[in-house]
């Protein structure tokens, strides 16, 4: 498995356990406490303000672990190498090249497709008179989706392959 | 629509050219061997930069590395 699939795994893996551990608890505190909650935007505001952050220090987290652990593997296979006497280049694996890119480019695209479309039925939900805090909610998971969906692109684009156009 | 289909013969020259292996092409290339990987089967066409940095590797024109058709094998008129 490529090593950038794999890391792409690891972050789709923390997303899901995010996006759950945030409806779990905003629907935990919802459920009881109903009718003070509709109008509180300052719990929702601070919610979601505290999910990002989270959601942020763990990709710092899984994107050092990756770098700690590409290192020592680094390491131990050049001296592999050394000591069988092979050839003692070992290629750096967080390379991107023009491959890498087009993916990238093309996972971020199918990412913001889910968010506006997200946003869009967020808008709707307001046309019919729902409140607020249900369309900030709405366009906050799609946000999450949106994430969710350029990490399932990348890893699909690295197995099945992706062409120009 | 019909559908063009790029195939290549990157794993045949890399063989006669003293059995080169994916990572050295990669290295000369300027790439990742998993690109070279996934253009080799297929799953990725490589851009016009790349496809003749790989011809010239091999000191071969562009069309002796890759071909293309279409899959009804209707050919475009010229």
């Amino acid at each position: 498995m490529n090593y950038k699939a794999k890391k792409m795994i690891v972050i789709l893996i923390m997303q899901i356990i995010l996006i759950i551990g945030y409806l779990a608890f905003v629907i935990s505190k919802y459920m009881a406490n109903m009718e003070e909650l509709t109008n509180d935007y300052k719990f929702w505001g601070i919610t979601i303000i505290v999910t990002i952050v989270i959601g942020v220090a763990l990709m710092i987290l899984v994107h050092v672990g990756f770098a700690i652990a590409k290192n020592v593997s680094f390491e131990i296979k050049k001296r592999c190498n050394k000591e069988t006497g092979e050839d003692s280049f070992v290629e750096n694996m967080d390379i991107e090249d023009e491959m890498d890119k087009l993916i990238s480019l093309k996972s971020i695209r199918n990412s913001c497709y889910v968010a506006e479309v997200g946003f869009v039925v967020g808008l709707i939900t307001l046309c019919f008179g729902a409140s607020a805090f249900i369309m900030i909610n709405i366009t906050f998971l799609a946000m999450n989706l949106g994430s969710l969906a350029e990490a399932i692109s990348q890893i699909c684009f690295y197995y099945k392959g992706i062409r120009n156009g | 629509m019909a559908k063009i289909v790029i195939s290549n013969k990157i794993r045949t020259l890399r063989f006669h050219h003293s059995e080169m292996t994916q990572q050295d092409l990669a290295i000369k290339t300027g790439v990742t061997r998993q690109t070279i990987v996934a253009i080799e089967n297929g799953k990725y066409y490589p851009t016009l930069e790349l496809a003749f940095k790989i011809a010239d590797i091999f000191g071969v024109g562009l069309d002796e590395v890759f071909s293309y058709k279409l899959t009804d094998e209707k050919k475009l008129s010229k």
